[in-house]
C-alpha cells in the first residue's frame, strides 16, 4: 500500500480519455513516443485556441514553439498508423483554462441560467472559469483564429477531418451548452438584438422574450459555427454536441467537497447516449475513473459510439459488425426555450416508466437530430413519441411518413393546433382508416395501416394520477406493441446498456444479436436474473471481470462482485 | 450517526415564472454539507411545515430549489432552523453574486471551497456546542 498521493502518469495527462490527445501538455519531441504507445488507431486532437494565440491577434503555428506545429503532429500520427480527427471548440471549452479563450479576451465571466458563474474542476484539479462568448471582441478574435487556422491547414495540405464541438453539461437531466450566458455582456448583446426585432414601444410578453432569447443564443452559436465552416471549408465535417461528465454545477460542488460517486458520472454518461450527445470524461483524472467507469467509457463510448458518430462514410456508419445502441423508443422533445412550459413527458411520468422497464434503451430526439432517425431500422422495432404542441409541418410529415412505412407512433394531442388536428382527421377520412376509440385513464385512439400504428392520447384528459397509475398506463399501452425484450430482475444500483446488430452470415439462426453490458459500480455484491423467452438465447459471454455467470434452460443468473462487469451477447429470432 | 459540521447554502432573488404573473422571491438553489449535496427531502419538509405562509400559497417553485421566501430575513430564519434541526455547528449563506465573486477571484479549487464556508453570512448554532454527548440521544 502506498501512503503517498498518487502522481498521474504523463501518458494519462496527454491522453485524458476516449482517445483524446492534449498535444500542448507534452513536448513535441515526445509526440512520437506517446502516440506509438497509444493502442487505438483514431486520435482525437482538440484544438487549443489560447495555446496558438495569447492575445487573440497574433498566432503561433510553429513560429515560436514546436508544440504548436500541427502539421508535424499529423505527420507523426500518420507515420505511427494513427488517424487524426481535430475537434474545434465552437463554444467555451471546459477542459481549457478560461474556457479556451486567449487570456486577454477573458474579461466577462459567463453566468449559467441560474445566474451562477460556471465553475469546473479539470483532471489536474485546476479551477476553470468560463467567459462570455457574447462579447463582440471574442467573436472577432475567433473569426481571425479560424481564418488563420484554415489558411494554415490549406498551405500545409493537412487533410484531417475537423469537427466543430459544442461543449455542454447536464442539469437535472437536461443538456445545456456552455455558450448559454446570463451575464451583463449577454444582456447588452441581447438588447441590441431585440432592437432589431421590435419597435421601441413594443412590450414583449415573458414568453416572447424567452423565444427571442433562445433565437439569439442559437443565432450566435450558428455564427461561430458558420465562420468555422467557411474558414476550414475543406476539412470541416460538421458539428457535434459533447457533454463533459462532472461539469454541471451540482457535480462541480460535489467534486469540490470530494463527495462525488461513480454513479454520478455514469448517470450522465447514459443520459448523453440517450440524447445522442458524445460523452467525454476528459475532466476526470484517471484516479477517479479507475474501475468500472473506465470499462464503461471504453466499451460504450471510445470503442463504439464515438467512432460511429465520427464515421466519415456511410459504409463506416453501417458497419454490420458494430453494435448500435438499442432503442425501443424515440421520444421527441422540442428545444426552443418555450416548449418546456407546456405538458412534458416528465409530467406524464414517461421517463420513470422507460427507465424502470427498459433501462436506457430509448433515445431523446429533437429537431436537429430528427434526421438521424428518419429511416426505419429493418431489424430494430421502435416506437416514436411526439407532443401535439411540437407538431409543425416537418413533424406532421415525419409522423405520416413513419406511419405509412409501417412505423409506430404515439402522439399526445396536448397542444395540437386546430390546423394539424384537422389535417390528421382529413388524412384518416381520405385513406378510409378505421379509428378505434377506447378510454383508459384518458381518451385513446388507435389507427392501424398494415404494420403501421398511430396511437393518439389526450394528454390533457388525465385526471390527477399517482405515479403508479401513470406507470400502469404506459405499461398497458406499450404492451399492445409486443416489443421483444427481456427485463432484468434486481438490477437496481447496477449500470447496464443494451446494444444491437444484425446477424452476420455465420449467425443465420438468429435475426439479431443483442449485447448487454453490465457493470457493478457499488461496493456490494449484486445478483441479477433474466428469464429468457423462447426466441432469446445466450450466445456469448465476454470480458468477465469479478463475475460469475450461470446459464440454465430459459434463465441466466449473473453475480457481480464490487467493480465487476461482463458482456453477454444474446441471439434473437422470431 | 455522524454529525454535520457545517451547511453551505447558495440562494438567488429572481422571478422564475414571469409568464404566470409571479413576482421575484428568494430561492435556495443549492444546499451542501461536508458530505455533499444535502438531502432535499429534509430541507423541504422543514420549509413546508414551518415556512409556508399565506403570502406564498399557490406560488410555483423551480425544480430542485427551496422557496419562495418573501424576504432575506425569512430565508435566514429558515437557514438557522435547518441548522438546528440537523444539529449542524454552523450555516453559511451566500447569494449567487457573492458566490460568483468568490469563484472569479479564486485560483485553486481548495481556496474556493474554504471561501464558501467562511465568507458567506455565517450563523453559528451555539446550542449545539453547549449540548453534551448524551443529549443527542435523550431529547427532552
Amino acid at each position: 500500500m502506498s501512503l503517498t498521493t498518487p502522481v498521474p502518469r504523463d501518458q494519462d495527462i496527454v491522453f485524458p480519455g476516449e482517445n483524446w490527445f492534449f498535444y500542448w501538455k507534452t513536448s513535441a519531441s515526445l509526440w512520437k513516443t506517446k502516440l506509438q504507445e497509444f493502442p487505438g488507431t483514431k486520435i482525437i486532437i482538440p484544438l487549443n485556441w489560447s495555446f496558438h494565440s495569447e492575445t487573440g491577434d497574433q498566432f503561433d503555428f510553429d513560429d515560436h514553439r514546436p508544440e504548436t506545429n500541427l502539421k508535424k503532429l499529423v505527420e507523426i500520427a500518420t507515420e505511427v498508423g494513427k488517424n487524426v480527427v481535430f475537434f474545434l471548440p465552437l463554444t467555451p471549452a471546459p477542459f481549457l483554462p478560461n474556457g479556451g479563450l486567449p487570456h486577454l479576451l477573458a474579461r466577462s465571466v459567463a453566468l449559467n441560467h441560474e445566474q451562477m458563474a460556471y465553475g469546473i474542476i479539470d483532471a489536474d484539479d485546476h479551477l476553470v472559469k468560463i467567459y462570455s462568448f457574447f462579447d463582440p471582441r471574442v467573436f472577432e478574435a475567433f473569426d481571425r483564429f479560424v481564418k488563420k487556422l484554415g489558411q494554415y491547414f490549406s498551405v500545409n495540405k493537412i487533410s484531417s477531418d475537423v469537427w466543430g464541438i459544442r461543449s455542454g453539461y447536464f442539469k437535472d437531466g437536461q443538456y445545456r451548452s456552455f455558450i448559454e450566458d446570463s451575464s451583463k455582456t449577454f444582456e447588452q448583446a441581447f438588447s441590441r438584438f431585440l432592437q432589431t426585432k421590435k419597435s421601441e414601444d413594443t412590450v414583449l410578453s415573458p414568453i416572447e422574450e424567452r423565444q427571442y432569447a433562445f433565437e439569439f443564443n442559437k443565432t450566435i452559436q450558428n455564427l461561430y459555427e458558420t465562420n468555422a465552416r467557411e474558414s476550414i471549408r475543406d476539412n470541416f465535417e460538421g458539428s457535434l454536441d459533447v457533454a463533459f461528465l462532472g461539469a454541471g454545477t451540482e457535480n462541480f460542488l460535489k467534486r469540490l467537497y470530494g463527495t462525488i460517486l461513480t454513479a454520478d458520472y455514469s448517470a450522465e454518461l447514459y443520459e448523453a447516449l440517450a440524447k445522442d450527445i458524445i460523452p467525454s470524461s476528459v475532466l476526470l483524472s484517471h484516479r477517479l475513473k479507475k474501475g468500472v467507469l473506465t470499462r464503461e467509457l471504453n466499451d460504450l463510448v471510445a470503442n463504439s459510439y464515438l467512432p460511429s458518430r465520427l464515421a466519415s462514410t456511410a459504409y463506416d456508419h453501417e458497419d454490420i459488425t458494430s453494435f448500435q445502441p438499442l432503442s425501443f423508443f424515440k421520444v421527441f422533445e422540442r428545444i426552443d426555450g418555450v416548449s418546456s412550459l407546456f405538458q412534458s413527458w416528465a409530467d406524464l411520468n414517461l421517463w420513470e416508466y422507460l427507465k424502470a422497464s427498459f433501462g436506457w434503451s430509448y433515445k431523446v430526439i429533437h429537431s436537429d437530430t430528427l434526421k438521424l432517425h428518419e429511416n426505419k431500422n429493418p431489424y430494430q422495432e421502435n416506437i416514436l413519441l411526439f407532443h401535439g404542441h411540437d407538431v409543425d409541418r416537418t413533424i406532421f410529415n415525419f409522423i405520416l411518413k413513419t406511419f405509412m412505412n409501417g412505423g409506430r407512433v404515439i402522439l399526445n394531442r396536448s397542444g395540437l393546433s386546430d390546423e394539424f388536428n384537422q389535417r390528421f382527421e382529413t388524412f384518416f377520412l381520405e385513406n378510409n382508416l378505421n379509428v378505434e376509440k377506447v378510454h383508459f385513464q384518458t381518451q385513446i385512439q388507435n389507427i392501424a395501416l398494415g404494420e403501421g400504428r398511430l396511437v393518439l392520447i389526450e394528454g390533457e384528459g388525465f385526471k390527477e394520477l399517482s405515479k403508479q397509475e401513470y406507470f400502469d398506463f404506459w405499461k398497458t399501452l406499450v404492451e399492445t406493441f409486443s416489443l421483444v425484450h427481456v427485463p432484468i430482475q434486481n438490477v437496481e444500483g447496477l449500470d447496464f446498456y443494451w446494444r444491437t446488430r444484425p446477424s452476420s452470415t455465420n449467425e443465420l439462426k438468429f435475426e439479431e444479436v443483442r449485447r448487454l453490458s453490465l457493470y457493478n459500480p457499488t461496493s456490494y455484491r449484486k445478483k441479477i436474473k433474466m428469464n429468457l423467452t423462447k426466441n432469446f438465447v445466450v450466445y456469448k459471454v465476454l470480458d468477465e471481470i469479478n463475475v460469475i455467470v450461470q446459464t440454465f434452460p430459459n434463465e441466466i443468473e449473473i453475480e457481480l462482485s464490487p467493480e465487476g462487469s461482463v458482456i453477454v451477447d444474446f441471439g434473437v429470432f422470431s | 450517526m455522524k454529525e454535520i459540521e457545517y451547511i453551505v447554502g447558495v440562494y438567488n432573488f429572481f422571478n422564475p415564472f414571469p409568464e404566470d404573473g409571479q413576482e421575484s422571491y428568494y430561492y435556495l438553489l443549492y444546499l451542501l454539507d461536508e458530505k455533499g449535496i444535502l438531502e432535499r427531502e429534509v430541507a423541504l419538509q422543514i420549509f413546508t411545515e414551518r415556512y409556508t405562509s399565506e403570502e406564498i400559497v399557490g406560488l410555483k417553485t423551480p425544480f430542485n430549489t427551496i422557496g419562495p421566501f418573501v424576504s432575506l430575513e425569512k430565508l435566514n430564519q429558515y437557514a438557522f432552523a435547518l441548522c438546528e434541526e440537523l444539529n449542524a455547528a454552523k450555516i453559511s449563506l451566500l447569494s449567487v453574486q457573492e458566490y460568483n465573486s468568490l469563484l472569479e477571484y479564486s485560483q485553486l479549487a481548495s481556496d474556493f471551497h474554504r471561501d464558501l464556508l467562511e465568507k458567506g453570512n455565517v450563523m453559528e448554532n451555539i446550542e449545539r456546542k453547549q449540548k453534551g454527548f448524551l443529549s443527542r440521544f435523550f431529547k427532552g
